[in-house]
């Protein structure tokens, strides 16, 4: 049995007429089809894709990618230049700020009038009219014209009444960037909620929105699909186009390295297992497995230094194959240089399966003074010591990258996604995406604040 | 069902539309003379004025034959007489004047939200309606002060109206999606409703025109709504109904053809605008 998807998008594609006179477009219209007065901009490639119901999609992509464009034609208001697209289900859509709202009438008047052109009856509108107001939180504003509104305010009151309208399909293109942190901690658990059964389209240039609230992404360049697939997979190659457009093509593609001068470290070092030290295997304990470096996986970068080997070690240096979280550890990374680097950085982050940075740091700060002048050849070790925190079951990697320049502006030679991938196998006390191990803690009875407090 | 060639298409959008219908009609009739000072005032207020105006430079001024009146002088009838003109012509220059840039001036109800553009010259005309209807309602108040009688056939005032109704509705329409393409509708639209204003018989009788020139004004559909509106007001007497019977039938093909144009052509709106 086949299941019709939610959003069913087939070989769309939209041109727009660019006409270099207005009189041009007259003339157009008179010679339908014989002639041709304008130049085609194609803002649409023959686009397919489909989205489940209780699926959530986000769209990335660079200003002009098409995005907008790809939504408009999806929600109805924009026809496309061929294709077809069905949606089955209501379809509420926030294309951009204040969409649908005259700015002459009040919050209520709009609410009103926003509510039923989305397709709710008078009765509906007003048995949640309150909850609107509640969810949007305007306080007196809601009976002034929306003119006067700030723009965070519009785009509160536009979500409230996507929010209630008993829709099956939300679209949402960029409106929601104008909220404060407040109101957007607010979408997100609203949207957690209504994509338990319902599906979202999203445009968004939040990568970590996209990474943590979608099931999939993707990516659109130039009008036409670059990647479809995982959030992480997708957002990985989005970051790696923004540098390729930023310091030009990478040397470094893919997984296999093409350079001439390979350098290739020997295999033969020993992983100490941290676990070994506790004898007893304590139920509370967070065992953290590390699977190898590899060089070969995903990575893009100038190449003019590459990252050859990385370690996570304990005090004494010693290489971990297993370590346990709360413990000291060091994490050291060596990079051989193929060219001249003036200030080479060399930074790390901590990331989850989504693809969520829980934390990192680089070398930066602490070498800014006095640069550490590096000539072809010649070998860099960074090492970060930290203690592990405890972290939730589930997998993770480490990204390392060496780059060249200041933290604003840099080049980067090598970008490892996931130098290291580590697995959580023990059901630990954690908290939270990853937990912090407590140095103390105590709970005790006093007297009073005054007498305790001054001590 | 929806389809296209359902003589009924008019009522079921706004049926199904209603509620929205319901609520732009309310901001539309809430926001005419919102922030005036004088605010609803203007609504009598300005059809006496313009009364006044008239009939001092055309039935001071000028002195038309109006030849064959029914009852009184012709100094009190005259202003009722070109009220019922001005009336029926109030209406159809107000709907169809500002036609052209009624989807012009909503970009973000084309492009930003699926939003049935076709209740926009509807809810624009029926706006208009409302507010001219209060001259109607002026003139009719004449009619009793200055002595004169309200016949019964007063009662069918909505039939003419109606079909006024058909026919600002389905120009409206055309002219709403034109507007999109070609600017230049409005300058056009303007130009020719002053030239309706002289080839419709307000300032003067059907009857004052010579015979030969008679087709210009009988192609005119508003000649037929103002003397229809004169006989059953002024004169006292039914009018002709084989005549009405084609008007109607007429405004009601324009309302149709109107109607399916605009759906047809909103497609592209969102291109142009």
């Amino acid at each position: 049995m086949h299941i019709e998807p939610a959003i069913d998008v087939q070989n769309i594609t939209k041109y727009f007429e660019i006409y270099s006179k207005p009189s041009h477009r007259l003339l157009q219209m008179l010679f339908r089809g014989k002639k041709q007065f304008f130049q085609p901009y194609w803002a649409l490639k023959d686009i397919s894709f489909q989205v489940g119901k209780g699926e959530c999609v986000g769209i990335i992509g660079r200003n002009g990618a098409g995005k907008s464009t790809l939504l408009q034609i999806i929600t109805g208001t924009l026809s496309p230049s061929s294709g077809k697209v069905k949606n089955i289900g209501r379809v509420a859509a926030l294309l951009e700020l204040g969409s649908g709202f005259n700015p002459e009438f009040t919050g209520r008047d709009n609410v009103f009038l926003n509510a039923a052109i989305l397709g709710l009856s008078h009765k509906e509108i007003v048995d949640s009219y309150d909850s609107i107001v509640e969810f949007a939180d305007i306080g007196k504003f809601i009976d002034q014209p929306v003119k006067s509104y700030s723009s965070g305010m519009v785009v509160r009151l536009a979500f409230s009444v996507i929010a209630h309208v008993k829709a099956d399909i939300l679209i949402i293109d960029e409106a929601l960037a104008v909220g404060d942190a407040y109101f957007t901690q607010k979408c997100m658990r609203f949207l957690r909620k209504f994509m338990e059964t319902k599906t979202v389209l999203f445009v968004s240039h939040d990568i970590a929105a996209v990474n943590s609230l979608c099931s999939r992404a993707i990516f659109l360049e130039d009008g036409y699909v670059k990647v479809s697939g995982e959030p992480k997979e997708v957002t990985d190659i989005y970051l790696q186009d923004f540098y390729e457009s930023v310091q030009g093509k990478s040397e470094i593609s893919g997984g296999a390295s093409s350079l001439k001068k390979e350098i290739v470290l020997p295999v033969d070092v020993e992983f100490k297992d941290m676990r070994a030290e506790y004898f007893l295997r304590e139920p509370l304990r967070n065992d953290i497995r590390i699977f190898q470096f590899d060089e070969s996986r995903a990575s893009f970068g100038k190449g003019g230094c590459l990252i050859k080997q990385v370690f996570l070690t304990d005090e004494n240096e010693n290489p971990l194959n297993w370590i346990v979280g709360g413990e000291m550890v060091a994490l050291t990374v060596y990079c051989h240089a193929t060219e001249e680097l003036l200030s080479p950085i060399v930074g790390f982050h901590f990331k989850d399966r989504l693809g969520q940075i829980l934390f990192g740091d680089n070398t930066f700060l602490s070498y800014l003074e006095q640069p550490l002048h590096i000539s072809s050849g010649e070998w860099i070790v960074a090492k970060f010591s930290f203690r592990m925190p405890i972290l939730a079951p589930g997998d993770y990697s480490v990204g390392v990258a060496v780059a060249d320049g200041t933290q604003h502006e840099h080049v980067q030679h090598h970008w490892l996604h996931d130098a290291l991938l580590l697995t959580s196998v023990t059901e630990s006390i954690c908290t939270g995406i990853i937990g912090i191990p407590m140095k103390k803690i105590s709970m005790s009875k006093i007297a009073d604040f005054e007498s305790f407090h001054k001590k | 069902m929806k389809s296209l060639y359902n003589p009924a298409l008019g009522i079921i959008i706004c049926w199904t539309h209603r509620n929205l219908l319901a609520q732009i009609f309310r901001r539309s009739l809430a926001t005419r003379y919102k922030g005036a000072t004088l605010g609803l005032v203007w609504t009598i207020a300005y059809p006496l004025m313009m009364l006044s105006v008239y009939t001092f430079v055309f039935g001071v001024i000028f002195k038309p034959q109006w030849g064959n009146m029914t009852s009184g002088s012709e100094q009190i009838f005259f202003p009722l007489f070109l009220f019922a003109g001005l009336s029926v012509y109030n209406i159809f220059s107000e709907s169809v004047g500002s036609s052209p840039s009624l989807i012009l001036n909503n970009p973000s109800y084309v492009k930003k939200v699926v939003f049935p553009l076709e209740l926009l010259p509807i809810c624009h005309v029926l706006t208009t309606f409302c507010f001219g209807s209060v001259w109607i309602a002026l003139m009719l108040l004449g009619i009793a002060w200055l002595g004169g009688t309200i016949s019964i056939y007063v009662l069918f005032l909505p039939f003419p109206l109606f079909t006024l109704l058909l026919l600002t509705m389905g120009l409206s329409f055309i002219l709403s999606s034109l507007g999109v393409y070609l600017r230049d509708t409005q300058y056009l639209v303007t130009i020719v409703i002053q030239i309706f204003s002289f080839i419709s018989p307000i300032f003067y009788p059907l009857s004052s025109v010579p015979e030969k020139l008679r087709w210009i004004l009988l192609g005119n559909p508003l000649t037929y709504i103002i003397e229809q509106v004169r006989e059953i007001c002024l004169y006292g007497r039914m009018f002709d109904w084989i005549v009405y019977f084609y008007t109607t039938l007429a405004a009601l093909l324009f309302f149709q053809l109107g109607l399916v144009w605009l759906i047809k052509t909103k497609k592209g709106f969102a291109d142009v605008i």
